[in-house]
C-alpha cells in the first residue's frame, strides 16, 4: 500500500507486505499485519518517502532522472510548491526536493512552472462529458438514519453557463 | 515512450499470465500522489540494485502498479492524466478495478 495504511476492498492486511504512507496513523481502523513492513512518516507527499526509499536503497539519485523526475510532480503538488503557510510541507519534502532538483540540474523557477501546470491540468474539465463532469468532484451525503442519499456534484462551472454550451433542455 | 511507461505497458501484460504478483496500490482518490507512487514504486523496486527478501516471489521481482479506481472514473482524476502522459505513460496501460 502506498498513499494508505487501511485496508480498502482491493488490499487485504494479510497479503499486505509493505506500506509507505505520509498519513496519520488510524489506530481505530488500521490492522496492520505483524508480517507487514510499515513506514509510516507524516511528510507532505508519499512520494517524498517512495524518493527516500531509493535514496536509501541506491544511496544516491545518480542514474534515475526519469523516476526523480516523475516523483517530484507529487511532492510539488501537494506541498502546495512548499508553501510555508499552506503548512502541508515537512523538511524531508523540502530535502529530497533539492537533492532531485541538483541531480536534474533544476532551478528554484521550474518549480512555479511545474506546480502551475498541474493545477491547470487539475481543473482543465475540458475534455470531460456532461456525465464526467457531474462526477468529478461529487459528494454522498446520507441521513442520520441512513434512509436517503443524495449526490451532490460540484460543478465547476455555473449551471446556467453549462446548460447554454450545452444546449441542454430544462424540464 | 518512455522506460516507464514501458514498464507500465508490461506489467499490465504479466496480469495475463496466471504467475504471482506483487501490486502497489494507491488510495481510493487515486491523485497525483498515489498514481505516482504506485507506479514509481513499483517501477523502482523491478529496477533496484537489490530488494529485501520478504519483497521476492520465488526469487523473482513482480511489482505490478495499480490505480484504486474503476476504470471509467481515470479520465476524470486530470492532473493525473495529463502528468503520465507527459512522463511517456499511456493511460490504457493502467492497471485500475
Amino acid at each position: 500500500m502506498v498513499d494508505h495504511h487501511v485496508a480498502t476492498s482491493v488490499t487485504s492486511n494479510d497479503r499486505t507486505v509493505e506500506i509507505i504512507d505520509h498519513h496519520p496513523y488510524d489506530a481505530k481502523n488500521a490492522q496492520v499485519s505483524v508480517d507487514c513492513l510499515l513506514k509510516l512518516n507524516e511528510v507532505g507527499s508519499c512520494a517524498t518517502l517512495v524518493a527516500d526509499e531509493v535514496r536509501t536503497i541506491e544511496k544516491s539519485f545518480a542514474n534515475q532522472n526519469d523516476l526523480i523526475s516523475f516523483l517530484r510532480g507529487p511532492i510539488v503538488l501537494d506541498t502546495i510548491n512548499f508553501s510555508q503557510s499552506a503548512d502541508k510541507v515537512r523538511p524531508l519534502d523540502i530535502e529530497i526536493n533539492q537533492e532531485i532538483e541538483a541531480a536534474l540540474g533544476l532551478k528554484v523557477e521550474d518549480r512555479s512552472k511545474l506546480y502551475n501546470d498541474l493545477v491547470k491540468a487539475r481543473s482543465d474539465v475540458s475534455s470531460l462529458s456532461a456525465l464526467q463532469l457531474l462526477s468529478k468532484d461529487m459528494k454522498m451525503i446520507t441521513s442520520s438514519d441512513k434512509s436517503n442519499v443524495i449526490a451532490i456534484p460540484g460543478f465547476p462551472v455555473l449551471v446556467e453557463v453549462f446548460i447554454e454550451r450545452n444546449g441542454i433542455a430544462i424540464h | 515512450m518512455s522506460r516507464i511507461g514501458l514498464f507500465v505497458k508490461e506489467a499490465k501484460r504479466w496480469l495475463k499470465l496466471t504467475e504471482p504478483v506483487i501490486f502497489v496500490v494507491g488510495n481510493e482518490s487515486c491523485d497525483l500522489d498515489s498514481a505516482v507512487s504506485a507506479v514509481g514504486l513499483a517501477y523502482f523496486y523491478m529496477n533496484a540494485t537489490n530488494v529485501p527478501d520478504r519483497l521476492l516471489i520465488d526469487g523473482t521481482r513482480r511489482f505490478v502498479p495499480m490505480m484504486n479506481i474503476h476504470r471509467t472514473n481515470l479520465p476524470l482524476k486530470t492532473e493525473v492524466t495529463y502528468f503520465m502522459r507527459d512522463h511517456g505513460i499511456d493511460i490504457d496501460d493502467l492497471i485500475c478495478w
